[in-house]
Order: structure tokens, then sequence, then C-alpha cells
């Protein structure tokens, strides 16, 4: 049975969507405890699973028995999946993120899609596999395939929403659409000059004999590129803020931890395993320009983010500062710099879903998340509030929060490769978020609401539901966890992720 | 010298937070809640006494609960220095709970659960700064302080109260997370370790990096309050008096410059501070005109919470200077004047809540006369005041007689001149305060008519600290032993 934990991962969600889609028609309540379901066996599979990596390495499984093909000079043919130290702790996240999110989203679903939540649930689990497909495939063009799935189930679940959603999935569908192209002309690229679309193949063939090929060099931007606009890097970010702003709170919450840290994680690969570290220290401009862009998206979206009242757009704004540490941290190419990019994957994808989490609850009881209407938070909504300043101690980087050690990670790398804008826009970035919590702690903590106004004795408890609670204060709490858990992370996975003989 | 594992740290470090627990789940009875409060600080200064002759015996108590980075974990190490800090702040959070209990009952404050919780978890992290064994450690009780702090410098909850806590977190966030975080991440980065030792991490970083490095720590610890840093401090005198006194006059200051204490001797090492005057020569400027300019400050101020707070950032750059002049006895009496000045100035503070309960008096120009009907408070101000000036025979005459030996010792003499230029200043804008209480005819007769001394809780905490102040100038002997096995480092290394 073990050995087909990692098609399970994948399998498990994608039938989940298949039958509650196919049960919407005649018994449209159990499709959501089927997804759950499916999200569950998934979410167990990859637990699981990551902690066989340690044990034995890499793990690979041939889809149709094919594989290793002797008449082929011991190719791999055919399709492969593959769990590693890079993707097996990215899998566990995101799993783990999925199903803490369904069981999250349900109430709200129920409050802001009545009426039209026939195939929710069922996008909803697609989309998942989608981002499981792209975080566990050992093959490039596949990558392409998974992306598209992830790519069309979220159009349709950003479009739920009210008001501009719709125009703001159109927006994000043309952006998405131009990078997946930009994606697969890349692969064609490489897949002209290589013969393989398979990455295990891919590390071995590019950097024996493709180092100086103009054709692999323009592949290799092209998919760069293309990740880029997937994942809204500056100057590709616009489509983000209103798509995630105006989108269902359960779709927002799913989308914006994973869709956009799935994407960094195609670029790593791409990166790492592909092209290797040494392809990317042979290439200084394009490492330059990749390095000024980083910083210039961490300071635009730390700035934008100063400039909003909703709280669901400052968040978004954080997302394109945070995607500017990822692809900071790893163009740094060296072990500290590659380490905070990749533990940053996992520590923003828990950051992300706490705070949409929180946001969530509080536009559930409040009916919006305008910082300004926030008044007494804290006394009507003491968890969600602590919740909220877990949260945004995160994404200053307060110890000892996971926040903290990604930075540490990050910095490090951006001193010891000279590169001092990117450490300032570090800083500054630390510094504005700081500022917002404390714009939230003085509105929502100190104004004290005046209960006898309403004719009440005292201020109101009234948290969102349970299943909406417990959720968003399990990733907080996993914050602080996941930076207790620094030490075993890094040194059990992610330092065994890299490439050996980086410069250290 | 390896030290078999010990757990005691780790506890003493926790009671304090555990309390916080208890003290947030028994907030409807407030009587329950207090004895908890009490009966940590009891079983914490216990604790804290029980180890202390071991650690006198020259023994240290390590504890790594765990790695946090490689090589790096979240480790303690009970040292005379970090002892003898732990001892101060645990000792003195007794006589201001007992004077918080007072003051809040009495105006039937609000929060009162979440103004205790929080005052513990300030506690655990003054302590756990005392404790830890390397810088990371360190810097992650340094923010949890910061953090935890807030709500009790903007307890009131009032626009004054919001305005100073603002000031409060831009200046101490600002400054460690913009200074002090990279600085260590680029001493992790030159040497792979963040652990205190006595001989210095550095080993082949170059002049100028260290330069900068030391101007980045002395400015990223702004609780220390070195110019111009030092703003947050009397913007933060909106607190009630129990928080400034213990906080601003004892923890959070004291944790700046404990931190600088620490860095100065485990990070750059003591060895090399002594060997390298470019070093200290800016330690001891940076210091030098922190000491003047904030005591020439004080004597112009007329609120009195802000002439005491200005105070204050004059008395911390003591002990900076005191570490700065790389001497055995300079050490020395900078560590002894983390506990002189903590009793006495806390006295002050507590004297200055007690002056505006009883008399509604904020500003030194309305306090004429009112020694009179408040003597006991008034001569508590004047034996604090003492003590910080540093006349015997009170305890700060303990310290300064160190610091002082320290500068002849060094070869930064004119800091002599510093000392004593700042002494005399202290007396000028303190004894006067004290003469006119007790000899200027009163300012405003109707006001003060009904005027006494406010209730028995706040007034006996008052007496105890001042008496403390005394006490310490007679028992300085034991005092001395915790400086004598600190510097010890100073001897091995030469």
């Amino acid at each position: 049975m073990t050995e087909h934990l990692p098609i399970l991962i994948v399998l498990a969600p994608l039938l989940g969507a298949v039958f509650a889609a196919l049960t919407s028609w005649f018994w449209p309540r159990v499709s959501f405890p089927i997804v759950l379901f499916g999200l569950a066996i998934s979410c167990i599979s990859s637990l699981l699973l990551v902690f066989e990596v340690p044990a034995s390495g890499v793990i690979h499984y041939q889809l149709g028995g094919w594989g290793k093909q002797k008449e082929y000079a011991d190719m791999v043919v055919g399709i492969q999946i593959s769990v590693d130290y890079l993707n097996g702790l990215i899998l566990a996240a995101v799993t783990t993120i999925a199903l803490l999110t369904a069981i999250y989203s349900q109430p709200t679903v129920e409050r802001e899609l009545e009426g039209q939540q026939r195939y929710f649930y069922a996008l909803f689990s697609l989309l998942v596999v989608g981002l499981l497909g792209i975080t566990i495939t050992g093959d490039i063009f596949n990558l392409y395939v998974f992306m598209e799935i992830a790519a069309l189930s979220s159009y349709a679940l950003l479009a739920y929403g009210k008001k501009r959603a719709t125009m703001a999935s159109f927006n994000y569908l043309i952006m998405g659409t131009m990078g997946a192209c930009l994606y697969l002309l890349g692969v064609g690229f490489v897949f002209v000059k290589a013969g393989t679309l398979n990455i295990e193949n891919l590390s071995q063939i590019i950097p024996d004999s493709l180092f100086s090929s103009q054709a692999a060099f323009v592949g290799f931007v092209l998919i760069i590129v293309g990740a880029w606009s997937k994942m809204a890097f500056f100057p590709m970010h616009g489509w983000l803020t209103n798509a995630y702003t105006y989108a269902p709170t359960a779709s927002g919450a799913l989308l914006a931890p994973l869709a956009t840290k799935v994407s960094v994680y195609a670029m790593l690969r791409i990166m790492i395993t592909v092209y290797s570290i040494d392809y990317i220290i042979q290439s200084p401009n394009i490492q330059t320009v990749a390095l000024l862009l980083s910083t210039i998206a961490i300071l635009v979206g730390s700035f934008y983010s100063l400039t909003q009242t909703n709280l669901r757009k400052i968040a978004c704004f954080f997302i394109v500062s945070e995607i500017g540490y990822m692809v900071g941290g790893a163009w740094l190419a060296n072990a500290p710099g590659l380490k905070g990019a990749i533990y940053h994957v996992v520590a923003d994808a828990a950051m992300t879903s706490a705070i949409f989490m929180v946001i969530g609850c509080i536009i559930y009881r409040l009916g919006q998340a305008d910082l300004k209407k926030l008044d007494g938070l804290y006394y009507r909504m003491p968890v969600t509030f602590i919740a909220l300043v877990i949260t945004m101690a995160a994404l200053i980087g307060v110890p000892p929060t996971c926040g903290f050690f990604s930075k540490f990670y990050l910095i490090q790398g951006a001193a010891q490769a000279g590169t001092w804008h990117f450490v300032i826009a570090l800083l500054i970035s630390s510094l504005i978020k700081a500022t917002i919590l404390f714009r939230i702690i003085e509105i929502a903590y100190n104004k004290v609401p005046n209960p006898a106004k309403d004719g009440n004795e005292t201020i109101p408890r009234e948290e969102a539901p349970l299943t909406m609670l417990i959720p968003t204060a399990l990733v907080a709490l996993g914050l602080i966890a996941l930076g207790l858990a620094t030490d075993t992370l890094v040194t059990d996975f992610i330092a065994k992720a890299l490439p050996a003989g980086l410069p250290s | 010298m390896e030290e078999p594992s010990s757990t005691i740290p780790l506890w003493i470090v926790l009671i304090s937070s555990m309390a916080a627990v208890g003290i947030t789940l028994c907030g409807r009875i407030p009587n329950l809640r207090e004895s908890i409060i009490f009966l940590a600080a009891g079983l914490k200064l216990t604790l804290l006494l029980s180890i202390t002759p071991e650690v006198l015996g020259g023994e240290t108590f390590a504890f790594t609960a765990f790695e946090l980075l490689p090589g790096v974990g979240l480790s303690f190490n009970i040292d005379a220095a970090g002892l003898l800090f732990a001892l101060v702040s645990v000792s003195l959070w007794i006589p201001v709970t007992i004077y918080s209990i007072g003051l809040l009952r009495t105006n039937d404050d609000r929060a009162q659960t979440r103004f205790y919780a929080c005052f513990a978890i300030a506690i655990s992290s003054a302590v756990g700064v005392a404790f830890s064994a390397n810088l990371l450690t360190l810097f992650i009780f340094y923010e949890i302080l910061s953090l935890s702090t807030y709500p009790l410098v903007t307890h009131n909850q009032d626009d004054e109260a919001i305005k100073g806590g603002r000031k409060y977190l831009i200046y101490l966030l600002t400054t460690s997370v913009g200074l002090a975080l990279p600085a260590m991440i680029i001493v992790y980065q030159q040497t792979g370790t963040l652990d205190f030792t006595g001989s210095g991490v550095f080993q082949e970083t170059s002049a100028t990096m260290l330069t900068v490095l030391l101007v980045m720590f002395l400015y990223g610890f702004a609780k220390a309050g070195l110019m111009p840093f030092h703003a947050w401090l009397p913007g933060a005198m909106v607190a009630p008096a129990p928080v400034s006194a213990l906080l601003h006059a004892v923890a959070v200051v004291k944790v700046g410059v404990f931190s600088l204490l620490r860095v100065l001797t485990g990070i750059f090492g003591v060895d090399r501070l002594a060997n390298a005057p470019s070093l200290t020569t800016i330690i001891c400027i940076l210091a030098g005109i922190t000491l003047i300019v904030a005591s020439l400050i004080a004597l112009t101020q007329d609120n009195l919470k802000a002439r005491l707070a200005y105070s204050t950032v004059g008395q911390l750059s003591y002990i900076i200077l005191g570490v700065g002049l790389a001497s055995e006895s300079g050490a020395a009496g900078a560590l002894l004047h983390i506990p002189m000045h903590a009793v006495g100035k806390i006295t002050l503070f507590l004297c200055a809540g007690a002056i505006y309960e009883s008399c509604g008096a904020k500003y030194i120009s309305q306090m004429h006369g009112i020694g009179r009907k408040i003597p006991l408070t008034m001569t508590a101000f004047f034996v604090g005041s003492l003590c910080v000036i540093g006349l015997p025979p009170t305890g700060g005459f303990v310290s300064k007689w160190h610091l002082l030996n320290g500068a002849l010792d060094s070869s930064q003499q004119w800091a002599f001149a510093i000392f004593l230029v700042s002494s005399l200043l202290n007396a000028a804008y303190f004894l006067p305060i004290v003469y006119k209480a007790f000899f200027a005819p009163p300012s405003d007769e109707a006001k003060f008519a009904k005027a006494a001394e406010p209730s028995m809780l706040m007034v006996v905490p008052i007496l105890i600290t001042a008496t403390g102040c005394l006490l310490i100038f007679f028992f300085s002997n034991t005092l001395y032993r915790f400086a004598e096995q600190f510097v010890t480092v100073y001897a091995q290394s030469n």
C-alpha cells in the first residue's frame, strides 16, 4: 500500500472532485463531505510520505509501469511523479492547508454563495489537484498541464464573487494565460534541444551538454518569466490584488496562500534541479535583474499596503512583497538564500493562510473588513484578534514565529552575496508591516466601543462559528510551531534539498 | 567549562509566565489573582536565592531547550551577572505589586487582569534576557519584552497613552529590527556562532566591520536609551506609576543596558575591547555625551516624571560608559550600578505616583511645601535621590566609587571628569525638589489642605524600597561578590 502513496495524494482529491460534481445533481448535501474525505486522505498520505523521504531518499512512482527503459539508454519514459526533500515539505504544507481551509470554508460558502454553490466544492477539490500535481510531478510538460488545471479552476472560483470579481478574474485569466503560454513555449525550446521532458533526465542532460546553448537559454528565460507572471512577481503583479480581494472568502483563503507559493516552487525546481544553480551563477545579468526586481517587488508591495484600508487588499499587497522575498532568496544562489527561499515557501503559505482565515472570520461577523471600522474588535472577537496579532507578528518577523527565521536566512544570504539593497528592502518591509499591525491594534484594541450607546451592559462576544475559528487558531499557532521547528526543517529537509557544492 | 545541564534556568524563567496564565484564569477573583502573583514572585525569588551560593562559587547553570538554528539553540546560562540582574528584577516585583494593588484598587481601574498578566510576562522576559546564553535567545526575549509592555504603556487607553505607546514601539522596534537584527545576522554569517564567551567570537573580522557592528548594536538596543534614540523614555511616561517604576527604571531600560553588557563582553570580548582603544573610545564618547546632555535636559523639566525619565537616560549611560572603560573596576561598577540605580529610581518613581495620588501634583513647581503634608513619601524621595546622586549612606555611592576607580584604571581618564560633573548635575536637579517640598511655603494652600499620605498599600512599598537604598550600602560587600565573580573573565583574558 505505501508504495502507492505518491499517486494517492493527487488521486484522492481528483476522485473527490469527480464524485462531488456527480452527486451535486441529485444529492447536493453530500458533495462537501466527499471533498473533505478526499482532502483528508491526501493530507494523511502526504504526511506519511514526507517522513519516508529521509529514509529512502527520492521516491519515484511510475504511472502505467513505465520508467527507465534499457532500449532508450536508461532514460525515464512515460509519466513519472517523484517526491524528494524539496517538494515533500511543500506537499505536506499544501495538503494540510487545503484540508483546514475546506473545514473552514463551509459556513462562508453557505452564506456567500447561497443557491449557486453546486460546483463550488468540485472546483475547490480540482484546484487542489492542480496545485498538488504541479508540486509532485517529475515532468516539465506535466507541470504545464497541472498548471492549467489549477488556473482554470481558480478563474471559476474567483469569479464566484460579487461585483468586480468577474472583471478581476478576467484580468487574471489574461495574465495567467500569457504566463502559461510563455512557460509552454520555453518547454518547447527545452524539448527540442534535450529530447526529453523528464526532470530527472534533464538534470543530467542540461549541465552535461546544454550550458552554452542559446536555445536552452531562451527556454530558461521563457519558463522563468512564465512562472513569474503566474506568481504575480513584479511587474506582473497587477492581477493579484483585485482577483483575491473580490473573490468569495473561501476561494481567497484557498488560493492566496497556495497558488502563488506553488508557482514559486515550480521556479525553484527549474532553477535548482533542471538547470542547476551553476547555470544561474554563470548568467550574472539575469541574476542581477531578478534581484533588483525582487527588491522593487518587496518595496512596492509594502508601500502599497500602507495606502489601503481594506484588510484583504492589504493582505494581497503583502503577498506581492512576500513573493519578492522568495524570488530574491532563490536568485541569491547561495546556501542561506536558498534555504530562506524554500523555508519561506512553507512559512508564507501558513502566514497567508492564517491572515486570510482571520479576515474571513471578521467578514463573517462584521460584514466587512475595513481597517477603520474595526473598533473594539478585541472585545467582540478576542480569539480572532489574537490570531491576527500572531499572524502579523509572523509577517513582521518577530521571533519565535516562522517569519523571523526565513528573514534570518534571507538576510544572511544577502549579506553573504553583498546584495545590500535586498537587505534594506527586507527591513523596510518588516517595519511597514509593523506600522500596519500597530494601526490595527490602536483601532481594534485601544478604541473601546461604548456599550451603553447600544443599550447593552457589556460588549457582546461574537466569534465566528467554531468550524471557522478552530482552523484559524490552529494555523495561527502553527506559525509559532513552525518557527520552533526551524532547526529540524532546515537540517533534515531543506539543507538536503540543496545541490552540493553551493557557495555556503 | 562545561557544566551538567540543569532545567533550573528554564523553570525560573517560566514561573512568571505560568503565573500570567493563572492570573488570566482567576481574573474574576481579585484576591486569588493577586495571591498568585505573590506566590510566583516568592517561588522565583527562592529558586534564585537557592542557586546563589553555587553561582558565587563560580558554577554556572546551563540549559538548552532546543535548537533554533544550526549551532544556535534557545539556551540559558546563569552566571553572576545574569543572576544579579534577575534577583533585582524579581525582588522589586514584590513591592511594586503591593503598590499596584493599592493604586489600581483605589482608583477601581479597569483591565487590572491584563495589567498583572502583562507585568508577569514582562518579568519573565527580563529574566530570560538575564539568563540568555546566546544573542539569538537574548533577542527573542528582548522582543517579547517590547511587545508585552506595550499594553502596560497604553494602559489608560486615552489619546495621550496611545501616542506614547506608538512612540515607544516605533523607537524600540525600528532600532531592534533595523539595526540589532542585521548586526546579529552579520555576526552569525561571519563567525557561525552567537554564543557569549569571554574571549569574543570574532576571529578574522576587519576593524571597519567591527566598528560598524559596534555602532549598530549600541543604537540597536534602544532600550538602553543612548541618544538620539532615547525619546521613547519620556514618551512612555504616560503609563501608570508602577509601570514606569518597574519597567522604565528596572526591567526595560536595564534589559537594554544588560544586552549591551552581554554584547560588549560576550560577543566582542573583553580582550578585544581592552586592546582596541578605537572601539572603546566610540562607546565612551557616545555614552559620555548622553550622560551630560540628558542631565542638562533633566534640569529643565518641570514635569516630575519627565525629569525622572531624563535622569534615567543619563544613569543608563553610566553603565554603558563603565563597560566601555574595559577595565575590571569599570565593569564591576557598571554591573553594581544596575541594582543600585534600580532601587533608587524605583523609589523615586513610586513617590512620584504617590505625590500625584495624594496631592494631584504632576509638576515640580506645584510641589512646594508638600513635604509637611506627606512626610513619609518625601523622606523616601530624599533617600532615593541620594541613591541616584551617589551619596553615602546609600547604594549609589558604592557603584559610583567603582566607576570612578574604573575611569582612572583605564585609558579614558577624561571619563572621571564626566562622572563627577554628571553627579553634580544629578544633585542639582534632585535636591531642590526635596528642599522646596520641606522648606518653601506651600504653592497652593487650598489645594493641599486635605492632602495626606496615600493608602498604606502605597506607602509601605515606598518605605521598603527606600530602606533598600540604605541596606544595599551596608551590605554592598555581598553584592560586590557578584561583580567580583563577573570580572573574573577580565582576569582570565589578561
